[in-house]
């Protein structure tokens, strides 16, 4: 029995027994996530099989190279050489295949659906098209959970203080402070970048968006290529190249929350992202870092 | 995740030793000794070249293990050589 068959007659039960609507949506809902869930694990097993096997392949004609080597004594130098560099070869990709794998077409599918329900949330709410990182004190999650993505009701609001980031829908007694808190995309990315960076990541403005960029271009993969300018205190504009996750501007995309969440958390003010289209064939963005300088700070502190 | 600059690295190694053979071979001055210290040197340029500068992702610190290994053959090779070039008996 086909998957669509159980489906027809799961609509047709629900219908005769009256069961809500809800019930059915969560039920075909939840078979999708297994469905997707084990769509993936296979897909990474038969990406990882396929290294494995060109890595054994390769082994396998470097020892039959070098096999003809003991035979054919003329040409033996040249046979043990070549057979010599398809074993290593072989060892070199054994050796760098990854432990899992999925295609980024499969995550920027998964991204794309979250993406798409939380920016739903955002205008059934009737909020501002303006993104927030907010660094908070690092908590019993540590730095990966410390920043929040606020997205405010008002144009002119101000990010809330205390504990009224840790909850989904943030409500205060100050109508300015309103607005969405969202754990960023990048929370668990900027972990492994925090692991990834040579020494300690660095808090000097200059150096940290270099790292930004290389985590993007390098270690995430994320982007073909990238450009940083430091504009001024207070301002950062990075280029993006060839996402490999879709278009940048989507809501909280991996690139501009990786790039928030590092500033914010580094910066430890909270900083405003701002996406520009450079041309429509999605390859090319200008991702705007901005946040309230030390010296203006103190000033309207003071 | 990431495999495209995987792919790359080891493509670029590929080529260098293909080419390295085909370089000594012409040159008639192919020995397996030199084969493997051109493709050391190689794959340390290699290895240096595409580092990136402030950030070091988790297949590219496997990499030292292949250097250190290639550089035990390396040392076992000049030790080799050194012993042939000192006079016999005194070692």
């Amino acid at each position: 029995m086909s998957r669509s068959d159980l489906r027809s007659d799961d609509e047709s039960e629900a219908a005769v027994s009256g069961v809500n609507d809800g019930d059915v949506v969560a039920g075909e809902l939840a078979a999708l996530r297994e469905e997707n869930e084990r769509l993936r694990k296979e897909f990474a097993r038969a990406r990882q099989s396929q290294y494995r096997q060109s890595a054994a392949t390769l082994f396998g004609i470097g020892v039959l190279v070098f096999a003809a080597g003991i035979v054919v004594e003329s040409a033996r130098t040249v046979l043990f050489a070549l057979g010599g560099t398809g074993v290593f070869l072989g060892v070199l990709i054994y050796f760098l295949t990854p432990e899992r794998f999925i295609s980024a077409s499969v995550g920027e599918a998964v991204y794309a659906s979250l993406a798409r329900n939380e920016a739903q949330v955002i205008e059934e709410l009737g909020l501002e098209d303006e993104w927030v990182y907010v660094p908070r004190d690092a908590g019993s999650e540590g730095s990966a959970g410390a920043v929040r993505l606020f997205v405010p009701q008002h144009a002119d609001s101000e990010v809330p203080d205390g504990d009224a980031l840790d909850t989904l829908f943030v409500v205060t007694d100050d109508g300015r402070r309103q607005g969405v808190a969202f754990r960023p995309t990048a929370a668990e990315l900027y972990a492994d970048f925090e692991q990834a960076v040579t020494g300690e990541s660095s808090t000097e403005l200059s150096v940290l968006v270099t790292e930004l960029r290389d985590a993007l271009v390098e270690q995430f993969e994320l982007v073909e290529s990238s450009q940083v300018d430091i504009h001024s205190e207070g301002r950062v504009v990075f280029r993006i190249q060839e996402s490999t996750m879709g278009r940048v501007d989507q809501f909280d995309h991996p690139v501009m929350s990786l790039l928030g969440v590092g500033l914010g958390q580094a910066i430890g003010q909270p900083v405003t992202v701002e996406i520009t289209a450079i041309d429509d064939v999605e390859s090319e963005f200008i991702v705007t870092c901005t946040w309230e300088p030390a010296d203006e700070r103190a000033v309207n502190t003071d | 995740m990431s495999t495209a600059r995987r792919q790359r690295f080891v493509l670029g190694q590929a080529v260098w030793m293909l080419g390295t053979l085909l370089v000594l071979a012409a040159l008639s001055a192919l020995s397996l000794e030199l084969f493997f210290v051109c493709s050391l040197i190689g794959f340390l340029v290699i290895v240096e070249l595409t580092a990136p500068f402030t950030v070091t992702p988790e297949w590219r610190s496997r990499l030292k293990w292949v250097v250190l290994a290639g550089l035990a053959v390396f040392g076992y090779i000049v030790v080799r050589r050194i012993l042939e070039i000192l006079p016999p008996g005194l070692v």
